[in-house]
């Protein structure tokens, strides 16, 4: 329980957010604000995947395959009559004429996840350790070919585009500071901590009554939820959903930004994100080769991945517990004088 | 044998076979509330299997476990957890990375009543039964001597505290029925001297009834009303202390040495 002193720190630090993003959203340039709301986005995936990877010790790699159902839905919801008609004219006529606002399709986005979630939950929670891991990367692959091959409501390898540009700093933001909400309240509850009784130790947990389905579950379908909201923000910044982005590329990139910041830790899965946003992104002179004083530096295509790859192994190395580790960021030490 | 209308558990028949190996063969016992039972024989002899076989998780070949009328073999941990039955390991398994308060409230909230929605809007029957719990919790922490170990994590603290805390996390969830696997396992005499005196102490402060696997006879033989042994899976005495010490067949298969300074 936050005390008062707590409480007022948190509401003038959050005061103070979203003060900084009013000024960024009217000051910064697209590329900034593209930046700024591609690490929200980052947030929200990385935030959503401790649930199950970092809280409850279940080792999913099918996130970008609950991004991919999300992005879909949201973009067969938004996407004008006229123009669906045009680009998809085989659609099923439910699909044809269903429209929704962009807040609905969010909704929609997160909610068929979750039940994709729900549907599969039940087979795979069964599993653990590295066959979960590969039972979810089977899920991932499956969306992927799906995806691809029901070209009638996707478009197949082509993928959508002409997505409206919805997405915008305070919708990201929005969705970012509520799950982190939803995300501290959980840890500090029953749940959250029968979910990280399961992670210590399963059969002592089931023992003392914690209900092992119940809590696997409800991370899954909840880290689900938020990967189709996340997916379908993503879809609606560049106006392009398409089966190659959610790869495995993805879910590793997903993973390392929450190893490196810190797996079972909120405050650890933003760092995580907020770092492996901006570092490739800082290096991206690169990767098509720059001049620095006088010295040309030829083109390093795919610098980036090299980059997730090498700062994997060296914090696994050095820090394997992530930048924070299980730690949550805590006003208490500050508020102390 | 006829159930004992006084009996809250009631076990019959009891067996286990892995494969080729008979770990309990027709295993029975009756329990009456209060009683203390202490389970004593050489590593080996299915102590543990007994446990695991109450407690739901393993599951018998053969036998019937009857807690208060309701047959509780083949039935979940959770649900044999939910009905009072709680365990300590012999191994110990605390969350290590958990705070100790944690440790204890995860044990503590299974008799919660709050739910999802509560939770995430944060509503008044969240906020309170979570101070409920939280000082059920300290209460227990303050009973065993931990309370100033509150925010560590458990993995951190000594050996003894981690066997103490054990036995917290299981008082924690309101238990009738207190299954402790070796408590003393690793103790010096001083300590598990004072362990005896606390695990009295609850027995008495909560009206549990007691079922002991121990193998430090000094503690067993003084905490127990009644003492099983077991060798190779079977039942070979049961009896009070005084008989079990002098009981030919125990001496033979396990008590020997040991007797002599009980």
């Amino acid at each position: 329980m936050l005390n008062r002193r707590e409480k007022t720190c948190t509401l003038v630090a959050l005061a103070l957010v979203i003060g900084l993003l009013a000024l960024a959203n009217s000051f910064l340039n697209q590329y900034y604000l593209r930046l700024i709301n591609v690490m929200g986005i980052n947030i929200i995936l990385v935030v959503s995947l401790n649930f199950t990877n970092g809280l409850t010790g279940v080792f999913s790699l099918g996130h970008p395959g609950f991004m991919a159902v999300g992005a879909y839905t949201a973009a067969l919801l938004t996407i004008p009559l006229r123009q669906k008609a045009f680009i998809l004219p085989d659609l099923p006529a439910w699909l044809a004429q269903a429209h929704a606002s962009f807040p609905v399709a969010l909704l929609a986005a997160g909610t068929v996840a979750a039940i994709c979630a729900f549907l599969i939950g039940y087979p795979v929670l069964r599993l653990r350790g590295h066959y979960l891991a590969l039972a979810t990367l089977g899920f991932l692959v499956i969306v992927q070919v799906v995806v691809t091959n029901v070209s009638q409501i996707t478009r197949g390898a082509r993928g959508i585009n002409g997505l409206p540009p919805e997405t915008n700093i305070w919708w990201v933001y929005g969705i970012t500071i509520a799950l982190i909400y939803l995300s501290w309240r959980l840890v500090h509850s029953a749940y959250g901590r029968g979910m990280m009784a399961i992670r210590g130790d399963d059969l002592a947990a089931e023992a003392l009554g914690v209900n092992l389905v119940k809590h696997r579950m409800l991370a899954f379908t909840l880290g689900a939820f938020f990967a189709g909201v996340g997916g379908a923000l993503w879809g609606h910044l560049i106006t392009v959903v398409s089966p190659n982005a959610f790869s495995f590329a993805q879910a590793f990139i997903l993973v390392v930004m929450s190893v490196i910041g810190g797996m079972g830790s909120i405050t650890g899965s933003i760092i995580g994100a907020v770092v492996m946003t901006l570092i490739p992104e800082a290096l991206r002179g690169l990767e098509v080769g720059t001049t620095i004083a006088g010295f040309h530096i030829p083109p390093l295509y795919g610098l980036s991945q090299v980059i997730y790859s090498v700062a994997l192994i060296i914090v696994l190395a050095v820090r394997p517990q992530g930048i924070v580790g299980l730690r949550e960021f805590s006003m208490r030490r500050w508020l102390k004088n | 044998m006829p159930p004992n209308p006084n009996s809250i558990l009631h076990v019959e028949g009891l067996t286990k076979r892995f494969r080729g190996l008979t770990a309990l063969e027709n295993y029975a016992l009756d329990l009456e509330p209060g009683e203390i039972l202490g389970i004593i024989g050489p590593n080996g002899a299915g102590k543990t299997t007994v446990f695991n076989l109450l407690t739901g998780l393993i599951e018998p070949s053969a036998g019937t476990i009857i807690w208060k009328d309701q047959v509780i073999s083949y039935k979940s941990p959770r649900f044999i957890a939910s009905q009072g039955i709680i365990r300590t390991f012999q191994n110990i398994r605390l969350f290590n990375d958990l705070t100790v308060l944690d440790n204890v409230m995860i044990a503590a909230q299974i008799h919660k009543r709050y739910g999802l929605v509560a939770t995430l809007l944060s509503l008044p029957s969240f906020v309170q039964e979570e101070r409920r719990l939280e000082s059920w919790c300290m209460e227990l922490l303050d009973l065993m001597g931990l309370a100033q170990y509150r925010s560590r994590p458990a993995g951190s603290l000594p050996y003894g505290e981690q066997r103490k805390l054990e036995i917290a996390r299981a008082l924690a969830a309101r238990p009738e029925l207190l299954l402790l696997d070796e408590p003393a396992a690793g103790m010096n005499p001083s300590e598990s001297w004072g362990l005896m005196e606390l695990i009295r102490k609850i027995h008495d402060t909560f009206n549990l009834t007691v079922l002991l696997i121990e193998h430090d006879m000094r503690v067993v033989m003084n905490l127990s009303n009644r003492l099983q042994v077991l060798s190779y899976g079977k039942i070979i005495a049961e009896g009070q202390p005084q008989e079990i010490q002098t009981h030919p067949q125990v001496i033979e298969a396990y008590l020997g040495r040991s007797a002599a300074y009980v």
